[in-house]
């Protein structure tokens, strides 16, 4: 049943992903802009453009530029198909070593920050939840209200400010220093990762904890949590052994969720840190309307969400049976 | 219950194994950075320098950052070099002379040049750089690629450059920045712009390629101790990149770099008050080459609403009723000075200084408006045109400069305060293709705000900017000015350069085809506890090569 199960939703994954091959590629290339202005530097494009169209003409037709679109997606797909996704224009790199290159550094910067942020956002969650209305509940709730509210490169920039250049705690930016080696880089990356962890699992903590708070709440409504008191039970096991895993679900599919938007909320962290992660990549190559790299680092993207959320799906199945029930009826 | 049990365990398992899962990734991610030997270290005396122009991959021939640090001379150098106020100097050619007709140079190099793998540069290596350009249509040195012709080699050390064109002093000052790459490397090389093997980096400059960190983004450059010139002062220079201005100033005031460097990017004069507060940094201030603001009139647009004499009278209007101590306030934060009539920035060669400056008077603005017969004849706060209709035009701005939108806003206010209904051009805001259409390929605008890069002051006086010529992207047909910037670009000699480039000062003057809005002084901020005596450049800063000479460490 469970295979059945999954069956249909890896195909419904499929089809979401071709359906967001085609978008990215399409909308990717409606935006303005030439992708010869950056290989060519603006002052040579400009003067090309003014002096010598034909040969900027030439320039489309060797970057094939000037196909349809059409034809360009047919390239591309049967690229796709081939598991080669292209050159990019802007690092003169093939794009899958690009990535791979810069995944493992946002993987770093989004697990721990990920992993914490569930935690303590469940913690903090249900102890809100539980409490609610007392003046704990108000403390916190109001005060990671008040994180989430703000701008993720605003509390990078702040952290930047006061715990690397006035207490000079931590580096200031950067992955790691070139004069460290060895075991003393391990160290090394460890100390710089510090306060870019921290600004996106203070973040990703708010934002866990608002969403793990609302749902005590509901549960606490629940008639199996008036049995469960009334058999006589003393409330930590009530909040432990009932409310809490029923209250995990929903945060089963946000963490899910987060996955993907992290890798772009990572973006302004990314670039205020000067850490050189994916976000990083597909911002440069939005600027540089670098297409293959684009569509590469997006396709990438999206199939870590889908898969994220795949296996949200899963585990889902795993820990309700009665989604499990649900689906097969 | 077994089921029960059953569910619970694969929760449990399904929880260690995310456990082990990230911990793998961590693992794996942190051991994949650690190098597998260690780099070999670097000398004491070592200069570290930031930059936001990203150098990933290490291959000279892309655009941007080799390229820039090569125009200051660092691995590649070219057969001139300039000294600190842009004036050519022997570098690999000892001497040379222009021929008589202009139209070719001949180069004798010294001879104990070596490259850094220790084979000796000869008069091939030099043939075949300018030719290996010209056949893949590289995009450094633009302006010789377009002038030459060939390269004859007379014998080891001596060759002769031949152009299309008699342009012998300005093809010579361009040289400065066409890199002599080596022959036994580069005809292997059959796609220059994808190659990133770590001999593509092999020149003849005063620093050796070391190594270059892709995680920490920093690469390694030790001095040559066998550069022709002599060994430089300091072992090592290393590049750090950052992602924002703002981590890099940081980094300087946090003693993590230097300096800051890039090619003709300075740091904007907003930062310049944070870093004037700061201990043990010089704000780096120099004279600029380039004109940072201009604004660029549209003929064809113009002479479409008023005829030829009505224009030239309107181009003074707009020169007295531009506001340009505000507008150096506004962009350079106050670093730059009211610029002259004669366009060209204090630090071009042949540069007049008897030529007046800009005056921003809106009483003589509207007096010349008044006495063209454009005035406001129904009030509405807008002056008419003698047909009835409104002195109303469009101000475009490259929409990819943030600072010329912003000084095209201010520059559209201050017109209006003469009665010019003046507006920034919607269009392009949020159409970059249509922008560089307008700007660029048809030239269709009334008038333009846009800058002269140094390269353009130095090839032809800014003529690139205002003549509707060959080479040239602006909109004055004038026989005359075409005729000047020619002879500017034909130069056979230096002399006969600074007398064309004063020539056209004062033709830019009396006409004012485009206005300089700011003569600014760009900033390339350094540390001063380390290090003294920096030599500091014209328009480039304290970055180039009689830096790498003059330096000392502090003690």
């Amino acid at each position: 049943m469970i295979g059945a199960l999954l069956f249909r939703k890896a195909l419904r994954y499929i089809i979401t992903l071709l359906i967001m091959v085609a978008l990215v590629f399409f909308v990717s290339h409606l935006m303005p802009g030439s992708p010869l202005k950056n290989i060519l530097g603006e002052e040579t494009y400009f003067r090309m453009l003014s002096q010598d169209p034909q040969a900027l003409e030439e320039l489309n037709e060797e970057y094939g530029l000037n196909r349809p679109l059409t034809e360009q997606f047919i390239i591309y797909l049967s690229s796709l198909v081939n598991a080669d996704l292209g050159y990019s224009y802007k690092y003169n790199q093939p794009i899958s070593e690009l990535i791979l290159f810069r995944l493992k550094w946002t993987l770093l910067l989004l697990s721990p920050s990920m992993i914490l942020g569930a935690l303590f956002g469940i913690c903090f969650g249900a102890l809100a939840g539980w409490k609610h209305g007392s003046g704990l509940d108000s403390a916190v709730t109001s005060f990671l209200l008040f994180i989430y509210s703000m701008p993720h490169y605003w509390l990078a920039m702040l952290f930047v400010l006061v715990f690397a250049f006035h207490l000079d705690l931590f580096p200031l930016s950067g992955i790691c220093s070139a004069s460290s080696q060895g075991l003393e880089r391990l160290w090394d990356i460890l100390v710089h990762m510090v306060l870019p962890v921290s600004v996106l699992t203070i973040l990703n903590i708010s934002y866990n904890t608002l969403i793990m708070r609302g749902s005590v709440l509901q549960v606490l409504g629940e008639g199996f949590v008036l049995t469960a008191r009334a058999k006589g039970l003393s409330e930590r096991d009530v909040l432990f052994r009932h409310v809490l895993k029923n209250s995990l679900l929903p945060l089963v599919t946000v963490i899910a969720l987060d996955f993907g938007f992290m890798v772009s909320g990572a973006l302004l962290v990314e670039i205020v840190f000067s850490w050189g992660g994916m976000g990083t990549l597909v911002y440069d190559a939005v600027l540089a309307r670098d297409y293959p790299l684009l569509h590469g680092s997006f396709l990438v993207i999206a199939v870590c969400v889908l898969a994220a959320n795949f296996m949200a799906d899963v585990i889902y199945a795993v820990l309700d049976p009665r989604i499990r029930v649900g689906d097969a009826a | 219950m077994e089921r029960c049990k059953l569910v619970i365990d694969r929760r449990n398992l399904s929880a260690r194994m995310g456990s082990i899962n990230v911990f793998v990734i961590l693992s794996l991610v942190l051991l994949a950075a650690v190098p597998l030997s260690s780099a070999e270290e670097t000398g004491n005396l070592t200069i570290k320098a930031g930059t936001i122009s990203s150098f990933d991959p290490m291959n000279l021939f892309k655009y941007r950052p080799w390229n820039a640090v090569n125009y200051i001379g660092f691995t590649h150098v070219g057969l001139v070099r300039y000294d600190e106020h842009l004036n050519v100097l022997p570098c690999l050619a000892k001497d040379w002379k222009i021929s008589d007709d202009g139209k070719s140079i001949a180069f004798h190099l010294v001879e104990d040049a070596k490259w850094h793998d220790g084979k000796p540069v000869t008069a091939d290596d030099v043939k075949f750089t300018f030719d290996y350009n010209k056949e893949h249509d590289l995009s450094i040195a633009y302006l010789y690629k377009k002038y030459y012709d060939h390269v004859e080699v007379n014998d080891d050390h001596t060759v002769t450059l031949y152009a299309t064109e008699p342009i012998g002093a300005t093809l010579l000052s361009s040289l400065q920045s066409a890199y002599i790459i080596p022959k036994h490397i580069w005809e292997k090389v059959d796609d220059p712009e994808k190659y990133d093997g770590t001999d593509g980096m092999v020149g003849c400059g005063p620093f050796v390629f070391q190594r270059y960190d892709p995680v920490a983004a920093e690469a390694e450059f030790v001095a040559n101790a066998d550069f022709f010139l002599g060994e430089p002062s300091i072992d090592a220079v290393n590049y750090k990149y950052y992602r924002t201005m703002d981590s890099m100033l940081l980094a300087l005031k946090k003693s993590e770099i230097d300096t800051t460097f890039d090619y003709y990017m300075p740091v904007p004069g907003v930062y310049a008050a944070t870093l004037a507060d700061a201990s043990d940094i010089s704000i780096g201030a120099v004279k600029d080459v380039g004109v940072l603001l201009n604004l660029e009139f549209g003929y064809k647009r113009f002479l479409e609403m008023m005829n030829e004499s009505q224009f030239k009278r309107f181009r003074e209007a707009v020169s007295y009723a531009v506001d340009y101590q505000e507008i150096v306030d506004m962009i350079s934060a106050g670093y730059g000075e009211v610029p002259g009539r004669g366009y060209v920035p204090p630090t071009a060669q042949g540069y007049n200084p008897d030529i007046p400056k800009l005056e921003h008077n809106l009483t003589k603005a509207n007096q010349i408006l008044d006495d063209l017969g454009f005035l406001d004849t129904n009030k509405d706060g807008v002056r008419n045109l003698p047909d009835g209709s409104e002195l109303s035009f469009s101000v475009t701005p490259p929409t990819w400069k943030q600072d010329n939108v912003r000084a095209t806003e201010v520059i559209c206010n201050q017109l209006s305060d003469a009665g010019m209904d003046a507006h920034v051009d919607k269009e392009v805001m949020s159409n970059e293709d249509l922008c560089d259409q307008r700007i660029f390929k048809d030239r269709d605008y009334y008038i333009c705000i846009y800058y002269s890069t140094p390269y353009s002051i130095l090839y032809d006086g800014g003529g690139v900017n205002c003549a509707n010529m060959t080479g040239s992207d602006g909109t004055c047909s004038d026989p005359k000015l075409i005729g000047l910037v020619e002879d500017v670009r034909c130069s056979k000699t230096p002399e006969a350069r600074s007398k064309a480039v004063k020539a056209l000062q004062e033709y830019y003057s009396e006409e004012l085809p485009m206005i300089a809005l700011d003569w600014a002084r760009v900033l390339f901020p350094y540390r001063t506890d380390r290090f003294g005596n920096w030599t500091i450049q014209d328009g480039y800063g304290n970055m180039n090569m009689n830096t790498w000479f003059s330096l000392e460490e502090k003690a």
